[in-house]
Formats: C-alpha cells, structure tokens, sequence
C-alpha cells in the first residue's frame, strides 16, 4: 500500500471511486456484452440464412436487416449516444448510469459484432452445407450443426475482437454520464489533473485487452481441427 | 427406379440465361450403375443436384422408387417430407465436405443423429460402416489426418448411413490419384453388388464410365446426346462427343495426331488403313493370323488396345491391310462376316 501511494497518491486517495467505477466497467460490459453477442448472433445467422444464395433466401427480410445494420454502423457512437436519450429513457426511464449504458452499448456494438458473426458464417465451405442438405437436415440443424458448429474459431475470434470494441465504447459512454473507468479517468485523472489516474486507467485497460485477447487466442486454438487433432487423437 | 421425363433448368444471371438441363428423359434401373458424362458446362451436375432438389427445376418430373420427388403438374416435395426422401438419396462430392471439426465417428452418425436413435444404436451403425468401407482404426481421426481416398470413403459411409437405395455421385474420384480412384471405384463397385445400391455417376473422364457403369448417357449443352449400354456405345458410338470421350480414354484415340504427323507410313496403292473393332462375339478369336495366312495379306498393327467392360471385352486396333486389291476386299469382308467392325480409314 505504501508503495502503491508513493507511485500513484492519488489513485489511494480515490480508491474507493476507483474501485466503483471498476465495477461500472464490468457492469456494463459483462451486461451489454451478452445482449449484444445474442443478439447480433441471431442477427448474423439470419443475414447468412436469407442472403441469395443462402438455405433459406428473403430478399425482404435480408434487405430490411442489411440496411438497419449498415445504419447503425455508420453512426460514430458518440453521436449514437445522443441521438439515443430518448429513446433510452422511454426504455429504462434514465439516460444516465450503467442503467442507461446499456442500451446505447448494444445498440453500438451489436451492427459491428453482426457484421462479424457473417464474416465467420461465410467461412463455412458451402459443399459442407449442400452436403448437409443431401443428408436431410432441415434450416435448424444446418445452422447448429453446420454453420455454427464449423465456425466456432472464427466466432471466438470475432467475439474477443467486438469485446475489445466494446471496451472502447464504454469509456466513451463514461464521458456522457455513465461511469465507469472512462469516466474516472475524464473527471478525476485529466478535470483533477491528476495524471497517475490517467496512466493507472490506461494500464489496467491494457492489461484487461491483453487478457482477453490472450484467452480468446487460446479457445480459436483449441477448437480448431489442427488442435483437435494433437489432443484428442494418436 | 430413377424417372426423369422432358427435365428442365436454366440459370439466370445478368448475363443473360444458361440452359442447364434442357428436355432430358432417363430411366435408371434398380442396382443399377449408370454413369453421366460431360465436359464441365455440360449440365451434368445440374441434372444430379435436380435429383434431390439441390438445385430446384423449372419443368419436368422426377420420381424415385415411385415416389414423385418433382412434378411440375403436380406434388412436389417440400419442407420436412423433402428431408425424409433426401435420407433416402445419398449423395457423395468432389470436394468429401466433411465437417473438419467432427472426427470420423461424428461425420458419418451425422445423418444418424437427431432421429430417435438411441447412441448404442448409432455406434453400431457406425461401427458397421466403417468396417464396410475399411476404416475401422480411424474412427477417431479427423478428415484433416486422412487421405483423399480415406475422406471419400467416410463421405460414402455417410452417404449411406440411412440406408438410401440411391448413391449420386458427384465427380467424387476427380479430385483423387488413380490409386485412389480405382479404390473408391472397387468399393462403389462393391456397394452397387453388396447392398443392391443404384449408384448414378457424373464424371468428365471415360475410364470411371468404363471401369464400372453399366448404362451410360453423354451430355453436351445441357442435352442428352447419346444413351445406351457402355458396351454398345464403345463399340460403336454415334455422336462426334462421344467418339471423342472414348478416343480420350484409349491408347487407339491417338491414331488422329499420328495422321496429322505423318507418323504412319505405308503404301497408298497397296494398302488400306482400317480400325477394326472386336466385339464380345470375336474378341478371342486368332483372327489376324489366320487372314494373313488365308488371303495372303500382310498385316501392319499400329495401335491396338482392349477394353474390360462390365459387359464383356472389346478390342480396338488400327493396322495397315497390305497386298492385292482383291485380296485385301477379301480380307475386309472375311473380318465383317466374323463379327469385327471395318472401318476404313484411308
């Protein structure tokens, strides 16, 4: 503790925001991130399954949903921010705190993370698919036997990529009012000028990034077929 | 019974239309090997993915072992009961489409799960196809540590593992070594017999045709162009496409480059260039003595190959007639009257 003292004063004197604001961030991603892998998930697998060419084509409903994601894709997220007060507060009657983050959240990382999910998706060699339709499975079993089950690397991968995002994007929320440890490094680190809070915070975001990506690293690789192999057989 | 009656499909792109499969008209027999050539373009894995409605057609019938799979004046399956028919049609690729995250058990009790099936029963349904297609130690294995040939005999155990009357093959030796190739071709051979399987083959090359079909139908544009026995059509076919997809598979097929090189020299005045084709009826005959000795003409073989068909064996030679005029007519209708096709070439 002392030592902790001597090189960042006062991170120890506002531990206790410090602490809150950890939480924040967690709040927020662990919250925002499971709505959004749901539903950009559903969102993706239903991109891949209407397109063209896909098992079960609606050039309706493909349209509709490729031009909402590509929408809300477009919009920097501070501006999807504001633009989406109202519309959070009619959802979950406050605009502010982690309660009024998440919406936002999802609505910022859900197009990107969909966007993603079809990126994996498409990697899936279509003979597999064909060759699943011969053997008479219907849109379902495709979709979890075939799609998903052979994109499962690719979809970690890309989930760790969109959680990285999303790091990004709750700091950004902090600023508008919804903590965190954006916030905490706005308001007390650079409004305090208190500059160890600053390099405190961007280090623990950096050891956060580090982790995730190490750990998502190691699931693509073990669930890969070259991994499989090495494991299980011989 | 395969039926398929004035089948069509054409393809639209910004282009313009492809005509895929245009008015083709196929009866398939139960236990039957039947073959379909093609160069690519042909239509010809159109026609096999119209089979099982892979690919949907724009008129015609399909019907197989009765039940009407397509009609465009009728019924036509769709949703779960299409699903049901499709386990009774296996289908084999080019490319195996193996799923590479599941190991040899999974892929081939793929089709086997999610049925009702309880798991004992789903081993021993595996276990039995393994050993059928000789892999029992690989069970484990995944496709990424298997041979070409290996991954093409999981995809068959798979295809199979419904217990489909039907096997549709689709260029599934292209992609393989002729080791291999000649393997899977022993082993579908081997099915066809074993488990009285109707196997409808698409292939570009001539060889698999002749190695195991025992019907065949030619396509070009989208058309079937020529239809028959194997056998006839090698021992006398109509169309210049098919006379060009039997040249490709034997060593006689070479006498056109060999003209246009002038690498046969022979007496023009004395002599006549013939191909003489022996049938089932004359293949096991000493003929070609026997004329020499008899008509006292010299016998000049330039290319000479047989064939082992399913149906018997044929013979093909090119050889030079030389000696009297009369003689060598003699020599000509002698052979025709003992069942060998004359062709004269010059």
């Amino acid at each position: 503790m002392e030592w902790l003292k001597s090189i960042a004063p006062n991170l120890v004197a506002y531990s206790k925001n410090f602490i809150e604001s950890c939480e924040q961030t967690f709040q927020m991603l662990l919250l925002s991130g499971i709505i959004s892998f749901a539903i950009g998930l559903l969102l993706g697998v239903i991109l891949t399954i209407t397109k063209k060419d896909g098992i079960k084509p609606n050039a309706v409903i493909f349209h509709v949903l490729d031009i909402i994601v590509s929408f809300f894709r477009a919009i920097p997220f501070l501006i999807l921010l504001i633009f989406l007060i109202p519309l959070t507060r009619s959802v979950v009657g406050t605009a502010i705190g982690v309660k009024g983050a998440i919406l936002p959240l999802v609505f910022g990382c859900v197009p990107f993370f969909t966007r993603q999910v079809q990126a994996a998706l498409a990697g899936v060699d279509p003979g597999k698919v064909e060759a699943a339709k011969s053997m008479g499975s219907g849109t379902v079993g495709i979709i979890f036997r075939v799609y998903l089950h052979e994109a499962v690397p690719d979809l970690i991968r890309v989930t760790v990529i969109t959680a990285i995002s999303l790091i990004g994007l709750t700091t950004m929320a902090g600023a508008v009012g919804a903590g965190g440890i954006g916030a905490f490094a706005i308001n007390f680190g650079q409004g305090l000028n208190h500059t160890d809070i600053i390099y405190v915070c961007v280090a623990l975001l950096l050891i956060i990034v580090v982790l995730l990506q190490g750990i998502g690293d190691a699931l693509a690789k073990n669930t890969t077929n070259k991994t499989l192999v090495n494991k299980k057989y011989k | 019974m395969i039926e398929i009656r004035n089948l069509n499909k054409t393809f639209k792109d910004k282009n313009g239309e492809v005509v895929a499969v245009k008015d083709v008209n196929l009866k398939i027999n139960d236990g039957e090997i039947y073959g379909i050539i093609g160069y690519s373009g042909a239509g010809k894995s159109t026609l096999i993915r119209l089979l099982n409605l892979l690919e949907k057609p724009d008129s015609g019938y399909i019907s197989i072992n009765g039940q009407v799979i397509y009609d465009s004046e009728g019924e036509t399956l769709k949703g779960r009961e299409l699903n049901l028919a499709r386990k009774g049609i296996g289908m084999i690729f080019q490319s195996f489409n193996l799923l590479d995250r599941s190991n040899v058990y999974d892929n081939i009790a793929y089709p086997l799960k999610y049925t009702g099936k309880s798991k004992e029963e789903i081993t021993s349904r595996v276990k039995e196809l393994l050993e059928l297609i000789g892999l029992e130690d690989k069970i484990n294995a995944y496709p990424s540590q298997l041979s070409g040939g290996q991954k093409q005999r999981v995809a068959i155990a798979r295809a199979l593992a419904s217990n489909p009357s039907v096997l549709l093959s689709d260029e599934a030796t292209s992609a393989l070594d002729p080791d291999a190739t000649e393997s899977i071709l022993n082993l579908l051979q081997e099915l066809n017999e074993k488990l009285h399987l109707t196997i409808v083959i698409i292939t570009h090359e001539m060889s698999v045709i002749k190695r195991i079909c025992e019907r065949v139908s030619v396509m070009e544009n989208g058309e079937v162009v020529e239809e028959g026995d194997v056998y006839q059509i090698f021992a006398n076919p109509q169309q210049p496409i098919t006379k060009k997809f039997i040249n490709s598979a034997s060593p006689v097929g070479k006498l056109e480059q060999l003209l246009k090189d002038n690498a046969i020299t022979y007496d023009n005045e004395k002599g006549k260039l013939v191909k003489l084709t022996f049938g089932k009826d004359s293949v096991g005959d000493a003929i070609i003595s026997e004329i020499s000795r008899k008509f006292n003409v010299n016998l000049n073989i330039v290319l000479a190959n047989v064939d082992n068909l399913r149906e018997g064996t044929l013979g093909n030679m090119v050889a030079v007639i030389s000696g009297e005029e009369e003689k060598v007519k003699e020599t000509i209708e002698y052979l025709e009257s003992n069942f060998v096709r004359v062709e004269v070439i010059k």
